[in-house]
Order: C-alpha cells, then sequence, then structure tokens
C-alpha cells in the first residue's frame, strides 16, 4: 500500500508546482513596464509590450493593435477547434483498436491529455516553443520563457513589424484593398492576432503526446502516464517545435547547406516532422521500455470494436483539414492548396492499404482501410503546402505501401508497439518528411518557393538534401530523449511505470480506473 | 423426463428453433464462445497485415425438456436441423431429470411443460 501513497504524492507535488509557476508567471505578466499596468488611456490597457507584436503609436501616447483580417480570424477559430477535435478523434480510433478491458482506459488518457496540454502549453510549453530567445546558440534548441503564463501574447496584436497595410502579402490578391494610412503586421503569421496563432499551436501541442498512447496502452500506469505526458511535452515537443517552427536549428536557416542557392530550411508545412516522427519514434521507445503486453503473440488480441476504429479515423479525415489547411494561418490559395492534396493523397493511401492487404491476406480489411487514411494523412502533412495534386496521389501509395511493410516488419520483429504508432505516425512522417523534400513544387507559392529534388535542379537537390537532415535530427532527438524519461521514470517509480501482471490479467480499466467499458446490468 | 441440451454453431440456431418449436413445450438458447474438433474462423491481425486463427468459435446451446418417449424424435430432429455434414456441427447431450416445477402455475411433472 506504501506505493499507493507515493503515486499521490507525486501527483501532490506535480499539482503544486503547476500551481506555483503559473502563480508567479501572473506575478511577471505586471510587473512588465508597458504592460497591464502602464496603461494611461483608450486601449493602450490592451498593449502588451512585446515587440514581436504588431503595435504602433496612435501620436496620442496609446498603443493601438495593426489591422487584422476578420475572414482569417474566422478561419482560424475554426481551425483551431477542428484540430483539438482530433484528439477525441485519436481517443475513439485507438479505443476501438484496443481490447474491451482496457477501452475506458485508453479513451481516458488521450481525453486527459488535452486537459493535460492545454495547461501546460499556456504556462510555459508555447514559450519555450515559440518565445525568441535572445542567446543565439540558445535559440537554436529551447525559447525564452518570455511568453510563459501567456504573458505578453496579445488576442489582439498579430506578430510582425508595422508597415503600411498595401505592401502586405495578402494584399495582392483580396478583392477589399486597404487604405494607405492602416498598419498591418509585414510578418507571417501577421493576419490573426498573435493569441490566437498560439492556441492553434496547443492544438498541435496537445494531439502530438495523446498519438504515443498507441504505443503505451494495456500497461502503463495512468499516474505515470501523466508524469510522462508533461515531461515529454517539456523535453521534446517543445524543443522540437522551436527547432523547426520557433526559429531554430531545423527550421531556421542553420541547415542551409549551400548558401547560393534559394532552400535554407527542411521544408514542413503542418507538422509531419513536429508531429508525427516525433510521437511515433516516441511510442516506439515507450513500447522497447514497457516491454511487450501479457500473451503478446499468444493469444489473438483482436480490435474490440471496429465501427469505433472507423468512426475515429472519420473525425480525424475530418479535423485534419484544419490541421494541414489551416496551417496557413490565414486564408488563401495555399490553403486551398493544402485542403486539396490533403484529402487527394489521404484517398490514395486508404485504398492503396485496403488492395494490399487484399492482395497479401485474400480478405480487404476494414481496419486496414482507417489505418491507411491515417497513414496517408500522417505523410502528406509536411507536404500539403509545397506539393500539387498529382504529387499529393504519389504520396498516398507510398505512405499505405511503406506503413503496410512497416507494421508487418514490427510484428514480425514482435516490438509491441500496440496501436502501431511508428508503423503509422513515425514512419508515415518519416516518408512524408522526405517525399516533400522530393516533390515540393515552385508552382504551389506566388513566391516560387517549394523547389523539390523532381526539378532536377541543383536546388531541388539541396532541399532533399536537409529534409533528410531535418527529419534524421528529429527522429533522434525524439527516440534518444524519450528513451532517457521512460528509462529515468521506471528507476524512480514506485514499483516501476508498468503495472502489475495481475492488473493487466483483470484489465487496466478495472485495475487502474475501477470503470468498465460495457456493462450489462 | 429427460434434458436435452443440444450444443450447435450460433448461425444453425434459427433452424433449429424452426424445426423444434411445435413439438416442444419451450427452450432456452445460450450463446457462448468453445472450441472442438471443428475448423475455427481466420480473422485479420495487425491492421490488416496479417491473419490468425480465432481462439473459440461462437457456439449456441439449446436446451429443452421433453417427455422419455419424445427424446429419440427431437434429437433426430435437431441434429438434422443443425447438421451441415462437416466437423464442428455440435454435440448433443441428453441427461436425466429430477423433478421440474412451471413457476407461474406451480405445476410440476409433466403438466408443467
Amino acid at each position: 500500500m506504501n506505493s499507493r501513497n507515493y503515486k499521490y504524492a507525486l501527483l501532490l507535488v506535480a499539482a503544486v508546482s503547476i500551481t506555483a509557476t503559473g502563480a508567479m508567471s501572473m506575478a511577471y505578466a505586471q510587473s512588465v513596464d508597458d504592460g497591464m499596468d502602464g496603461y494611461v488611456l483608450g486601449t493602450s490597457g490592451i498593449y502588451t509590450g512585446n515587440p514581436n507584436e504588431c503595435w504602433f503609436d496612435d501620436g496620442e501616447g496609446g498603443m493601438l493593435p495593426c489591422m487584422v483580417d476578420t475572414g482569417d480570424m474566422a478561419w482560424m477559430l475554426t481551425a483551431t477547434s477542428l484540430v483539438l477535435f482530433m484528439t477525441p478523434g485519436v481517443a475513439f480510433f485507438y479505443g476501438g483498436l484496443s481490447r474491451s478491458k482496457n477501452a475506458v482506459n485508453v479513451i481516458g488518457m488521450t481525453f486527459v491529455i488535452i486537459g493535460l496540454m492545454s495547461v501546460q502549453w499556456v504556462l510555459w510549453g508555447y514559450s519555450l516553443a515559440f518565445a525568441p530567445n535572445a542567446d543565439e546558440g540558445a535559440n537554436m534548441y529551447m525559447g525564452s520563457l518570455d511568453y510563459a503564463g501567456f504573458n505578453m501574447v496579445s488576442a489582439w496584436a498579430p506578430l510582425g513589424e508595422p508597415g503600411p497595410c498595401v505592401d502586405t502579402w495578402s494584399n495582392a490578391y483580396q478583392m477589399q484593398q486597404f487604405k494607405d494610412a492602416d498598419v498591418c503586421s509585414q510578418g507571417w503569421p501577421g493576419t490573426v492576432p498573435h493569441q490566437l496563432f498560439a492556441m492553434f499551436q496547443a492544438t498541435f501541442a496537445i494531439i502530438t503526446p495523446a498519438l504515443i498512447v498507441g504505443g503505451l496502452i494495456d500497461r502503463i500506469k495512468f499516474s505515470a502516464l501523466i508524469i510522462f505526458v508533461l515531461l515529454w511535452g517539456t523535453f521534446v515537443y517543445d524543443p522540437i517545435a522551436h527547432m523547426v517552427w520557433g526559429g531554430g536549428l531545423i527550421g531556421g536557416g542553420s541547415l542551409d547547406l549551400d548558401p547560393d542557392l534559394s532552400p535554407s530550411y527542411a521544408l514542413d508545412f503542418a507538422g509531419g516532422t513536429v508531429v508525427h516522427i516525433t510521437s511515433g519514434f516516441a511510442a516506439l521507445a515507450g513500447a522497447l521500455v514497457l516491454g511487450r503486453r501479457l500473451g503478446y503473440g499468444k493469444v489473438p488480441m483482436e480490435p474490440h470494436n471496429i465501427p469505433m476504429v472507423v468512426l475515429g479515423a472519420s473525425i480525424l479525415w475530418f479535423g485534419w483539414f484544419g490541421f494541414n489547411a489551416g496551417s496557413e494561418v490565414m486564408v488563401d490559395g495555399i490553403t486551398v492548396s493544402a485542403w486539396t492534396v490533403t484529402n487527394t493523397a489521404t484517398g490514395m493511401s486508404s485504398v492503396t492499404w485496403v488492395l494490399m492487404s487484399w492482395a497479401h491476406t485474400g480478405k480487404p480489411s476494414i481496419v486496414g482501410a482507417a489505418t491507411g487514411a491515417v497513414a496517408g494523412l500522417v505523410a502528406i502533412t509536411p507536404a500539403s503546402g509545397w506539393v500539387g495534386p498529382m504529387a499529393s496521389i504519389i504520396i498516398g501509395i507510398a505512405a499505405g505501401t511503406v506503413c503496410y511493410a512497416c507494421i508487418a516488419f514490427k510484428n514480425a520483429r514482435k516490438w509491441d508497439d500496440a496501436l502501431d504508432v511508428w508503423g503509422v505516425h513515425g514512419m508515415g512522417g518519416l516518408t512524408g518528411a522526405i517525399l516533400t523534400g522530393t516533390l515540393a513544387s515552385p508552382h504551389v507559392w506566388d513566391t516560387g518557393d517549394g523547389i523539390g529534388a523532381w526539378t532536377g535542379t541543383p536546388e531541388g537537390m539541396e532541399q532533399q538534401a536537409i529534409s533528410i537532415i531535418g527529419a534524421a535530427i528529429s527522429v533522434g532527438y525524439s527516440f534518444g530523449v524519450t528513451i532517457i524519461i521512460f528509462k529515468v521514470m521506471d528507476t524512480i517509480w514506485p514499483g516501476g511505470i508498468r503495472v502489475t501482471p495481475k492488473e493487466e490479467e483483470i484489465g487496466i480499466d478495472l485495475a487502474q480506473h475501477g470503470e468498465r467499458a460495457y456493462v450489462n446490468e | 423426463m429427460k434434458r436435452i441440451e443440444a450444443t450447435i454453431q450460433t448461425e444453425r440456431v434459427s433452424s433449429v428453433s424452426e424445426a423444434i418449436k411445435e413439438q416442444v413445450g419451450g427452450f432456452t438458447i445460450m450463446d457462448g464462445d468453445g472450441r472442438g474438433s471443428g475448423k475455427r474462423h481466420t480473422i485479420r491481425s495487425g491492421r490488416g497485415t496479417g491473419t490468425v486463427e480465432a481462439e473459440y468459435n461462437k457456439v449456441s446451446t439449446v436446451t429443452t425438456i421433453v417427455e422419455d418417449d419424445k427424446v429419440e424424435s427431437i434429437t433426430a430432429i435437431i441434429a438434422n436441423a443443425a447438421s451441415t455434414g462437416k466437423s464442428g456441427d455440435g454435440i448433443i447431450v441428453v441427461t436425466d431429470v429430477d423433478s421440474i416445477m412451471n413457476i407461474a402455475s406451480k405445476k410440476s411433472g409433466s403438466e408443467a411443460l
């Protein structure tokens, strides 16, 4: 019974430290000179004093936020909600694939992660991922704590330097033209408020640890999962997000192999590297540290509810339009193109998987159709803003075949990554990241960005090389750091992070939660 | 009086029911899992990348109680209705019944059937 008391103690420590961090950042927010306490008149009460945001002086001592686009904001609020809805989709996808005695736990772990990461993101996650770090060297890997507690994250002003609206990129193609005197952000994302961008990113930080759950189910203690998610979010997701999107090592230009050629960073439109490669390889690391489930390979362990699996995959497909098309963080031709290729690649991948299972084992598998759809969504994610519709069909076929082969390989090796997070997300993400470097097309962006290897140009070859290096860095970082987190936790956790064999036999639902998925009484 | 317990493939329940419902006072069907000499189903594993043999087949036990003189005809009807000619069709068990009572009418013996 002692170990049980330890568990409560650890939860209590976590709760206290989270509350303390929040309280401290609240205090910090109110100490900023030009912040809440510095307001004098008019709208300047909303002034955050963040030099990275777009504010201008109205000439009477008040600071006003730059113009924002209400259409873009409407789309981004929708896209943010769509991506958030993907995590319950993951819960039902995984819940249906699990055995009925563990279904509540699988859905529950995924659901609780929504809550955990929502709070972690506001307290320190967004800051570590996206706040610029004054130290150039540190900025390669990690952001600063300037935005802790959403301090200096305005719900009014966009990011970027202020400048004339008529000079902005979006002014070039919109029907309504700006007035000469209006002030707009000259950066990206510059048409929606900073806080909306931050919350859009929050939904990505929520779904990524939820994906890892698939590798850990049926055997991890619920208490261990909670602490793991907070550690993983902080030490794996936030640094990788900073490296790719926050101006760090992978996305910030440090991988520019030949400065004379135009490609200078790894292309990752919507997070193939940040979300899928990291979660896939983390799940494999977790599965290897935890060990196989009892009876693995001896009893069938069938999915207990295939309608639920297909429902979950459908919710993911629906939500993924927010994920990919929303990653443009405005509404323009790229948004439309991303929507198109997302749907096309997914359809192709799903059909590919059905045909492969049909040819390979004699019957078309519907669990395979759902899995193939997810594999296609994963692989098109990094490519979605960079490739055309025909290239997305190639990516769909590649995702279906590569992930299919990886799952067959994983089963042959007897790695018990129970719900194939590595095979679908890890390898699907890697396939997508590499193919983005191959198939990126300069005909998608009006700026001519995105020159893939298929063009046969030196630029294309450089882009391909950068994409491979960027993907390899996240594979190594995620796998390595996750192994360390799990090993350390398993050593210091009372009784280890795995449930007892008896609890595993009974099922995690009853053993850890005292609840059952299906009750007939 | 005898109790007839026929353990048959679940998909044959409706034809057995059709065949005996006019012949007996009533019967009870219980669904369950079982394995015997019959071939078990092949099910998918690994997201459609492989197949495994199911641990159990779906079986149902049809239980009815009849007078001694009807045992042979009822068993023959059940065997006929449940048969597909392959192993795994099931098995019929006949046992003695000490006493029975109809709960509503409180009658016992053959009047309870």
